[in-house]
Formats: structure tokens, C-alpha cells, sequence
């Protein structure tokens, strides 16, 4: 299935300033199998965007236009044709 | 109408009735919202751009505001460096219960990037301890009393804002 990852404002800098890539995960995936890809090809990024356990705090992770704090986070499931937005918190202030 | 107001960071998108009629756009369905509806159902989509071009969006959104489909919009006069975004963000605001009519006109719009907040996310980091809060802290370079001040200050505006759960909300001065 595929999923597309965008990124906004500071945060495309991790991944070499692409805005936008289209992954394509195994069936059935989270968004934490998505985000172990996009630190696979971009070193670095998972660190910067979570913690431990959890997205990090300064950053919003939107499926579909819900925020994943509000689905079941990190092990929240993805399915062909998603689109996830991974923007600065401070865009919401 | 388009309100562009010395002093103020913002740029609005506001009916006329609001600005000249005291007409209070948070609502739904006509109803204004209490404190603990305005914490429950209020949010925003969130648009990003230039300032040049967020003012143009601003203007095709006026329309809607006006007819009272979308109830209001804001958006940054700058970019603002401490939060390091390197855009300039604009919030649509309406009631979760609207919000897929308004982001059907957003999405006509050409609006393609989905992300809804609600401003109880937003008021959660602007208290202390907050994320917002503490990096406008310090990017001021505040002393730790200082500091304290502030964040004291944060939780008693929010504490006075909500202490009456079923009064109508009166919005945030901005």
C-alpha cells in the first residue's frame, strides 16, 4: 500500500528539504513502521520527531487531518492512500 | 471583512456583524458556544503560506466568512522566527461538527494539506510547562523569576478565562 508523508515548515530539513515522498509500506502497518522507513533513508529523523515511546512533544502528527494523539499515536494503523502531515507544534499556537 | 489592526500580530477574516454588530462568531448553528462547549468543540484547520499568499487566500475566504459558512480566520502578518517554521501559518476556525463543510471549501480552494487543532491543544501549550510557553521563555531570555512571573501570569488568565464553565465564551484579546 502506499502512504504519503509530507512535512512542514523547519521539520523538511530532516529529510534533505523533500516535502513530500510517497512510501510504500507492507499491509497491515502504523505509522511507526512508516516513520522506521523514513529514518532508514533519512538518519536522524525518528530521533528528532520522537521520543522513546511517543511523537515529541514539539511536533503535530495529522492522519488524515486528525492529530495521532488523538488515534492510538505511534501504533496508530495506516491504510493504502493516507496522507500523514508532520508539522511544528508552534504552527498550532 | 478583512481586519488589519495596528499592534496586532494577526491579520483577521471576521464578519462585518462581528466587528460593527457585536455578532460573536463562536458558535454553532447560531448558538453561542459556553466556556466548556468552546474547550470541547472549537478548533481550526490549519493552512500554511507566504504572507503574500495567505493574504490572497484571506480574501477568498472573505465571502464565506461574510455568509457565515466559515466563522473566522487569522493569520500571521510575519513569519515568526522564534518558532523557526519558516512559514506563515493561517487558522480557519469553525466547531469540529462543522468542520467537514469548511474543509470542503478549503479543499476547492486548493487547500490540500489536512490538519485540524483544537484550541484546547493550543491553550495546553501555552500553560506552563507548555511547549509554546516556554520557548517564548526563552527566547526572551527571561531570569528563572521572571520566567515564573510569566507562567503564573498564563495559568491565572486561563484559570479567570474558564472559571465559570457555563458562561458564553468571549474570545482570546489577540
Amino acid at each position: 500500500m502506499n502512504v504519503t508523508i509530507k512535512f512542514a515548515g523547519n521539520l523538511a530539513v530532516l529529510t534533505n528539504n523533500s516535502k513530500k515522498i510517497v512510501y510504500e509500506l507492507n499491509s497491515p502497518s502504523s505509522l511507526r513502521d512508516l516513520v522506521d522507513l523514513v529514518d532508514g533513508q533519512f538518519s536522524g529523523f525518528k530521533s528528532a520527531v520522537c521520543t522513546e515511546t511517543e511523537i515529541a512533544d514539539h511536533v503535530n502528527v495529522y492522519l488524515n487531518g486528525d492529530n495521532v494523539r488523538d488515534l492510538d499515536g505511534l501504533g496508530t494503523s495506516l491504510k493504502d492512500g493516507d496522507a500523514i502531515h508532520v508539522i511544528p507544534a508552534a504552527a498550532a499556537g | 471583512m478583512i481586519v488589519d489592526r495596528d499592534g496586532s500580530h494577526f491579520i483577521f477574516v471576521v464578519p462585518w456583524d462581528h466587528v460593527y454588530r457585536h455578532y460573536n462568531y463562536i458558535n454553532y448553528n447560531g448558538k453561542q458556544l459556553t466556556n466548556k462547549e468552546y474547550l470541547e468543540y472549537w478548533g481550526k484547520w490549519i493552512v500554511f503560506g507566504t504572507r503574500e499568499e495567505l493574504e490572497d487566500f484571506a480574501k477568498e475566504l472573505d465571502p464565506f466568512v461574510e455568509n457565515k459558512t466559515i466563522p473566522a480566520a487569522k493569520f500571521d502578518r510575519d513569519i515568526i522566527p522564534e518558532f523557526h517554521l519558516r512559514t506563515c501559518v493561517m487558522c480557519v476556525y469553525c466547531d469540529v461538527r462543522q468542520r467537514d463543510d469548511v474543509w470542503e471549501i478549503l479543499s476547492r480552494l486548493g487547500v490540500e494539506d489536512k490538519a485540524w487543532v483544537f484550541e484546547r491543544e493550543t491553550m495546553a501549550r501555552w500553560l506552563p510547562g507548555g511547549h509554546l510557553l516556554e520557548k517564548w521563555i526563552e527566547s526572551r531570555g527571561l531570569s528563572p523569576e521572571e520566567a515564573e512571573k510569566v507562567r503564573e501570569g498564563s495559568q491565572e488568565r486561563f484559570r479567570k478565562m474558564f472559571e465559570n464553565e457555563h458562561a458564553i465564551f468571549r474570545g482570546v484579546d489577540q
